[in-house]
């Protein structure tokens, strides 16, 4: 297998260059550890100076006299010495530093350090979290993992996009998502949608999903800016840097390893609303073909437009005979149809394969990997497959050269069907979930016709709604996407303590989207067909200085740091061909629709920056890091355009630095941190110089030619616009106690974003709506605890349980907007969603409310029913509380058994799922509908209200369906996210195989939540953001319900 | 290695480009062309009329207000947003082109932009009162402009209408080749004089809005009236009707009526107000069709009957009617002791004529009626007339009727009739009676009404002959002559008329009202306390969030020339 690999990287690596040194005395050697060999460990003759590195199999070789002393370092390892006598091999065995409980992350620019050494958060993930696990999104099986990110899904249809926000939203109109860096490489995880939430953005998924899970080695996410100052802007919202098999073939050390993992889950909506079953369609106990439930009882017979026999008119004979002739002149049985919904929804697989194949040569290492995944969500057409082909590999020459390359290829192609806002009477656009739920319970989807049977139109129980089978079948939102990303880098040793490296990370990719409906819906009753490819381009080029000294003989004093130029374009390119009027039913290619409407843009910006990161270190127990950078962009004023920000940082160990602490029984190490950190963000590219409007075929009159316009850009240039600055202050505290059994890493930050650049609204009087401007503060405070907790421990093969934990508490708060202005709107409608309001948390939801009078009760009007208050009102706050994640694992031989619970205490949610089923009367709801029920509240002249109104209007108008304050819920929720029980083969089973190891995995995931404050029998999960990736969030929109998934993986190597 | 290096610089030089200001997907601003923003306002000002009828036409009652059902929650200044914001980016957009259609001498387009500048700035002072003006559209230089008094902009409107008159005068239409959409031939060859006949119709405009003072900046109103009058050059044809024409294509582009969009797409669209159509079909008390204009206004998808009629698509029909609804006030001008004020449909729930709209400030939830509402007619929206058709259904989507191809008025000859007899008889100037102007504003709104299009063969039942135009006009001249009737009634049956033939127009209504109080048997809202009527509209909030100069917003501000302190509903 070697061999067959090798000429690749002969062919990639064909740069090199021969020097001889000449040389005294050669000792050589192999250093191992646990038996195993160390690649890359530090060889130093004390006496000479003279240093090299160990290879990738533990050998070195390094020129000495006899007497001489040589060091072996590794961090994480104590450091061992050997004086060098006759022989000149020398094998030494490397242990771990037990005390220190050196853990190794990746920070910045993908620099490895000593967790103690870090004067910032760091939250390193393991393969284990997130491979072979029923969500194929990674980001998404992160969830309540790292205590300071918030992770969110969309929805849980398949591909869908999710949402991440690390230590609280920062801007107010630019993107909160942290920046990806794939193997040293910035990687574009834009979630690209062409509508917006009217139309569903909340299908377009996120281009993290590009990353295949089982070929990702570990996760660092890097929180507080003092952590990311290197990565520049881009860097400003946290920085996700994951780390591929591919990736980090430099610590391969075994020669060959094949390993195969499978896995096969099964995923469900998550639960759907405990129906009534008693009353059908209808209003005021009336029968009528109205979209609610509040007609007469199933039991009603001759009366409220039941027959004496029990039967209505056949809901399809209103079509007539020209469509349904057998259906004129006949009735049906008033009945309930239990199960007229469950039908709609089925059960998905989730059916993974990845292949990993690694090894190492004589100075080469390499990984290959291949990942298959195909994903069916729990509605038809709802799939989501992926192909990921990467493969990675370093040499090292033996003339201080390392070159290293990592190649990835994604494939990926989604289709989901439409899933257009809902607001609970039908859907603008066409939208599945927006009324499958509420359809009538007397109604029987699954037994009548969805489609006209001669011309494919809808049919219903009335025009105005989309049969959703039909539109199920005849509508379609497919993505797909082709990815490049990779990169390729060059490191020479120019001595023992220094090097320098370059890097060139390129990620492209091509986007194409096809968002289609045929002819015969209701909102699009013509058909339409868009097709649209967005190709999205990262250049990155790193040069960079590193070094790592010892200052003194002692060792008492260390510098390391590095010093760099980076310089990123990123650019897009977009095309979308829309048509209209479609032709032949069924077919979709732009030549079968009758109209067509073309739309181009490019965008393109460069950001150039220099850096500087040093760490001092004092006798390995104190670390002082500075850092800085300044950035240029390419899409501002010169005078503008550059800003520049520093950070600094402080670690103290005290359990290394005061003898009477170190062994100590109680307190097994602790580590006090500090940091400041700052940081740019920059505005999309083109708000100093906006050009002109112009609309090709904007009029045809009825006699002449079609008309032209050019108009200036509603749009204000603002030639003073300036980067955003972030600072943030962070202290933190680690600490093992008790025998290592318990383990805290507490964070506390409180981060202020200044000069935020916002899309302000211009009073138009000026002559323009709109300018990009710099006007806003926010500021974020916040409390990570992680904690972990061995309960019961003992030796390897004996009962176990550990017990680990996250608490997140984030408090925001949107310091001033622009002089006078009280509002601004995020995301959402105007009239309702999400806004900026001084004072205020971030994103709080603005919507009408209940008329209060000045005592405030409720004001009711003369019809019985609540007034609504004229003005807009704050009416949530979509932000948690607090979130906490409780992790245990409980393991005996080779048995793990583990579950994760996660708990969200508040943050506000307003649900068109439950105002639509509440007002549409389908669930248990207790509502007596033969009562009259009197509203609590005054009436306009301040006396208690006793206008009596009827269980219809009760339920109707006050579930949230005039009044939006009536939908908004507490959305604190207890769930079970994952839970699972695992089997590894014991060794001595599989000795005889060719197997390494061998393991089995029972999984499931979001098998069980309770919100507690939404109504029972709705069963809801809020865990949902109908306003898709982005700033909004605290909407429900009826664009799609979460799921559940469970079912087992297979893990082989050999 | 060298190589290496070579190849490395060269793909990473592209990346230190430092000077990417402008959007390559955008037109630079040096590449304007004043004949294509020329193009961009006349498109858009039927935009900027129609968001402007969104208010004016729901207070005064020709569509259904049903946004609350008080005064206080019908409106916001949200709902002004759009008006104020297409009114002022039009006027930049005008701003914009004049240097260069100065240095190209297109005097032509620089007129015609000037007297739609000065339209846009007389309809923001009558809807909102003072607005910015004199500060406005500095962009970067002042983004807070201050409010000028409306009688400030008025004036400074009116020298701006005799500038663009001057720069008219000796225009070539031809130069740069622009279109006129308004007044052009079939090849869009502009009509220079049909403009200043324009200009020369909205100074009369102001002035008679006016009329109740006796100066309009430095000039004297009644001289400057009977100046006007005197030389005749006012809209008094329908080739000289200030209307926006739509086209018939559905999409890409999109030319039809927004109305038309709006209402035989899907869902029924906006209603019409019950008052209006009980005004045209039953104030009148001479029956169906006794008005010619009745079928071309209004188009009843089903015939609108008791047995089809029920509380599921016809809520109000089981509520009771309100009882300030039997008050004297709201009743029928001409026949208040048979006709009263009408009640959940055109005709009182008598369903003898029943026209389907919403009573004054109805905002309960909107009934299965998608298919029975009334609609928009042939005019103004080009949409359907004759026999009874589903235009909102499913199968039809947008394809019945005209197809949209209806006309925006602005000023018809018919309004400068009903100008001219109201100001002959209020401060008698002018050489025809006000009977014969008031005829004439009837004859002329019948006339356009019926021929503004070809008309297809469906209207050929409804096409009004001699004796039904004669009868319509004998009635409402026999009323203007009645015995015993004051001017006070004489100026009412007047408003009432224009108010008739205003309709696709709200703001000549609202002028109307808040000058004179007519028609002042308006229905009121079914609340009986609707609160304080608008006297002007909310100012937007886009500008009340952004300025600091705007004024507060309330519903008692006034334009300055609405001095007569009616008591308005």
């Amino acid at each position: 297998m070697r061999s067959k690999f090798k000429w690749i990287f002969t062919l990639l690596l064909a740069f090199s260059m021969q020097f001889s040194f000449a040389q005294e005395k050669t000792v050589t050697g192999t250093i191992t550890e646990g038996g195993l060999p160390m690649p890359t460990v530090n060889v130093v003759n004390k006496n000479t100076k003279a240093s090299t590195q160990s290879d990738f199999d533990g050998k070195y070789s390094i020129k000495a006299k006899t007497g001489d002393v040589l060091v072996f370092s590794f961090v994480g390892y104590t450091d061992t010495n050997v004086t060098v006598g006759a022989s000149s091999v020398i094998n030494p065995v490397l242990k771990t530093d037990a005390q220190v409980l050196g853990e190794v992350v990746v920070t910045g620019q993908g620099i490895k350090k000593e967790k103690k050494a870090l004067g910032y958060a760091v939250t390193t993930i393991k393969a284990e979290e997130f491979a072979s696990k029923p969500s194929t999104d990674v980001v998404r099986a992160l969830t309540g993992k790292a205590p300071g990110v918030n992770i969110q899904q969309t929805s849980g249809l398949s591909g869908s996009g999710t949402n991440i926000i690390i230590r609280g939203y920062s801007s107010i109109t630019g993107s909160n998502q942290p920046l990806f860096v794939v193997d040293g490489v910035p990687f574009n995880s834009d979630t690209n949608s062409d509508g917006n939430f009217l139309e569903g953005a909340t299908n377009a998924s996120s281009r993290f999903l590009d990353l295949d899970p089982n070929n990702i080695e570990s996760i660092s996410i890097l929180k507080g800016l003092s952590a990311t100052t290197l990565y520049g802007s881009a860097g400003s919202k946290g920085v996700v840097l994951v780390t591929t098999k591919s990736g980090n073939t430099k610590e391969i050390n075994k020669k060959m390893e094949v390993s195969v993992s499978q896995s096969l889950y099964m995923t469900e909506i998550s639960d759907l609303p405990d129906f009534q079953n008693s009353y059908g369609v209808g209003n005021e106990l009336e029968y009528r073909t109205t979209f609610g439930n509040w007609g007469p009882s199933f039991n009603t017979r001759g009366e409220g437009g039941i027959g004496f026999d029990g039967s209505v008119v056949h809901p399809y004979a209103y079509y007539g005979a020209g469509v349904f002739p057998e259906y004129v002149g006949q009735t049906v049985q008033w009945q309930a149809y239990p199960n007229n919904i469950k039908p709609f929804f089925s059960t998905g697989t989730v059916n993974t394969t990845s292949v990993n194949i690694s090894g190492r040569g004589d100075n080469t290492s390499y990984n290959l990997n291949v990942g298959n995944t195909d994903d069916k969500g729990f509605i038809e057409n709802n799939q989501y497959k992926r192909l990921n082909l990467s493969t990675g590999g370093s040499t090292k020459l033996s003339n201080g050269f390392t070159f290293s390359t990592v190649m990835n290829y994604v494939r990926t192609d989604k289709s989901a069907p439409l899933t257009g806002y809902g607001y609970g009477s039908g859907a603008v656009t066409p939208s599945i979930f927006s009324t499958i739920l509420y359809t009538p319970r007397s109604f029987d989807l699954f037994g009548l016709p969805y489609e006209d049977p001669k011309t494919h139109e809808s049919v219903y129980y009335r025009r105005d709604i989309t049969n959703p089978r039909w539109l199920l079948k005849n509508a379609s939102d497919d993505e797909s996407v082709r990815r490049f990303y990779g990169n390729f880098s060059a490191l020479y040793d120019i001595n023992s303590w220094s090097n320098v490296s370059y890097r060139l990370a390129l990620d492209n990719y091509t986007q194409r989207k096809k968002y289609y409906i045929n002819k015969g819906g209701y909102q699009t009753p013509l058909g339409y067909l868009r097709t649209t490819v967005n190709e999205n381009t990262v250049f990155d080029h790193t040069f960079s200085y590193n070094f790592n000294k010892e200052l003194d003989k002692k060792g008492n004093w260390a510098l390391d740091g590095t010093v760099g130029v980076n310089s990123r374009m990123e650019g897009y390119n977009y095309t979308a061909l829309e048509s209209f009027t479609q032709f032949v039913y069924g077919f979709q290619e732009h030549q079968n629709y009758e109209d067509h409407l073309g739309y181009s843009e490019n965008s393109n910006f460069n950001i150039v920056g220099v850096y500087a990161s040093t760490t001092l270190a004092f006798r390995k127990y104190a670390y002082l890091n500075l850092q800085a950078r300044k950035d240029y962009f390419s899409s501002l004023l010169k005078e503008n355009r550059s800003l520049f920000y520093p950070s600094a940082s402080l670690s103290f160990v005290p359990t290394d630095a005061f003898t009477v602490l170190k062994n100590n029984k109680y307190l097994n190490y602790a580590k006090l941190r500090v940091g400041y950190g700052s940081s740019a963000g920059f505005p999309n590219p083109y708000q100093t110089n906006i050009g002109l409007f112009q609309q090709t075929s904007a009029f045809t009159p009825v006699v002449g030619e079609t008309v032209n316009i050019i108009s200036p850009n509603s749009q204000l240039g603002n030639p003073i616009l300036k980067p955003e600055l972030y600072k943030e202050v962070e202290f933190g505290l680690e600490a093992k106690l008790f025998n290592n059994r318990l383990g805290i890493d507490l964070s506390l930050y409180d981060k202020r974003s200044n000069d935020l650049i916002i899309n302000a609204d211009l009073a138009p009087e000026s002559g323009f709506s709109a300018q990009t401007q710099n006007i806003s503060e926010i500021s974020n405070k916040g409390i990570e605890l992680g904690l972990s907790l061995g309960i019961i421990k003992s030796d390897t093969d004996g009962f176990q349980w550990n017990l680990s934990g996250t608490f997140t508490k984030n408090r925001n708060i949107v310091e001033s907007l622009a002089p006078g202005v009280e509002q601004l709107g995020i995301a959402g409608f105007t009239n309702l969603g999400n806004f900026a309001v001084p004072g205020r948390p971030y994103g709080v939801i603005l919507g009408g409310s209940i008329l209060r009078d000045g005592n405030g009760n409720y004001v009711v009007g003369t019809d019985g029913n609540y007034v609504e208050d004229p003005e807009l009102k704050e009416i949530g706050d979509p932000n948690a509380d607090w979130k906490s994640t409780i992790i245990n694992e409980i393991s005996y031989k080779n048995i793990t058994f583990g579950f994760q619970f996660e708990y969200q205490k508040g943050g506000d949610i307003y649900s068109n799922t439950a105002n639509s089923l509440l007002s549409r009367g389908v669930v248990v709801d207790g509502i007596d509908r033969e009562n009259t029920y009197i509203l609590p509240g005054v009436n306009p002249n301040g006396n208690i209200n006793a206008i009596q109104i009827s269980a219809t209007q009760y339920g109707f108008n006050n579930s949230g369906f005039f009044i939006d304050e009536q939908s908004v819920y507490d959305a604190t929720n207890l769930r079970l996210r994952e839970i699972s029980l695992s089997y590894s083969l014991p060794k001595k089973f599989i000795e005889k195989t060719p197997f390494g190891k061998m393991s089995i995995s029972i999984v499931g995931q979001n098998l069980w939540y309770k919100a507690f404050n939404f109504p029972t029998h709705l069963n809801f999960d809020p865990e949902v953001m109908s306003l898709g990736v982005g700033n909004g969030q605290g909407f429900d929109y009826l664009t799609g319900p979460t799921s559940k998934r469970y079912g087992f993986n297979i893990n082989l190597t050999f | 290695m060298f190589l290496l290096t070579a190849v490395l610089c060269l793909s990473s030089c592209e990346t230190f480009d430092l000077d990417q200001l402008n959007n390559p997907s955008t037109l630079d601003n040096n590449q304007s062309d004043p004949i294509y923003v020329f193009n961009y306002v006349q498109l858009t000002l039927p935009d900027f009329v129609y968001s402007a009828n969104t208010f004016t036409q729901r207070i005064t009652r020709q569509m259904a207000m049903t946004g609350g059902n008080t005064y206080n929650n019908a409106f916001a200044p949200v709902n002004s947003d759009n008006n104020w914001t297409t009114g002022y980016l039009m006027l930049n957009a005008i701003k914009s082109m004049e240097p260069k259609a100065i240095e190209n001498n297109y005097t032509f387009v620089l007129g015609a932009s000037k007297i739609m500048r000065c339209y846009i700035l007389m309809t923001m002072a009558d809807v909102y009162g003072d607005i910015p003006y004199s500060e406005a559209l500095q962009g970067n230089a002042n983004l807070t402009p201050r409010y000028d008094n409306s009688a400030d902009v008025y004036a400074g409107v009116y020298n701006e209408l005799n500038e663009a008159i001057g720069i008219l005068a000796d225009a070539d239409p031809t130069n740069g080749a622009p279109r006129d959409l308004y007044y052009g031939n079939d090849k869009g060859v502009g009509n220079a004089a049909n403009w200043i006949t324009l200009a020369n119709t909205l100074k009369l405009k102001m002035l008679n809005n006016s009329r109740q003072l006796t100066t309009l900046g430095s000039y004297n109103i009644t001289n400057e009236i009977t100046t006007l009058i005197g030389n005749n050059d006012l809209i008094d044809t329908p080739a000289e009707d200030f209307a926006f024409k739509y086209g018939t294509t559905r999409v890409n582009p999109n030319s039809r009526h927004p109305l038309y969009n709006d209402q035989y797409e899907l869902g029924g669209g906006q209603y019409i107000a019950n008052y209006f159509m009980w005004a045209v079909s039953r104030e009148k008390n001479r029956g169906q069709d006794f008005d010619p204009r009745e079928r071309f206004y209004f188009f009843k998808q089903a015939p609108v009957v008791g047995s089809s009629t029920n509380a599921a698509n016809l809520p109000c029909k089981s509520l009771a009617k309100p009882t300030h609804y039997e008050d004297s006030r709201y009743a029928s001008f001409y026949a208040p002791a048979t006709i009263k004020a009408t009640y959940c449909t055109s005709d009182n729930l008598t369903f003898t004529n029943a026209y389907l709209g919403r009573d004054h400030g109805d905002n309960s939830g909107i009934p299965s009626d998608d298919d029975i509402r009334t609609v928009a007619g042939i005019y103004p929206i080009g949409g359907e007339i004759g026999s009874p058709i589903n235009v909102n259904s499913n199968t039809n989507f947008g394809l019945t009727g005209e197809l949209g191809r209806g006309i925006m008025p602005m000023i018809l000859s018919s309004y400068v009739h009903f100008i001219k007899a109201e100001i002959k008889l209020t401060l008698n100037i002018g050489g025809v009676s006000a009977e014969d102007e008031l005829k004439a504003g009837i004859l002329a709104s019948i006339d356009k009404t019926t021929t503004f299009i070809p008309m297809p063969s469906d209207a050929a039942p409804f096409l009004p002959t001699a004796t039904k135009i004669q009868a319509y006009v004998d009635f409402v001249l026999g009323v203007y002559n009645g015995d015993g009737n004051t001017d006070a009634k004489r100026l009412e049956l007047i408003i009432k008329e224009y108010y008739i033939a205003a309709w696709g127009n709200g703001i000549e209504p609202y002028n109307a009202y808040r000058r004179t109080g007519y028609p002042s048997n308006f229905q009121p809202t079914l609340e009986e306390n609707a609160g304080e009527f608008y006297n002007t509209a909310y100012y937007a909030g886009a500008s009340v969030n952004n300025n600091p100069n705007a004024p507060s917003n309330n519903r008692s501000k006034k334009v300055f020339w609405d001095v007569a302190n009616l008591p308005l509903h």
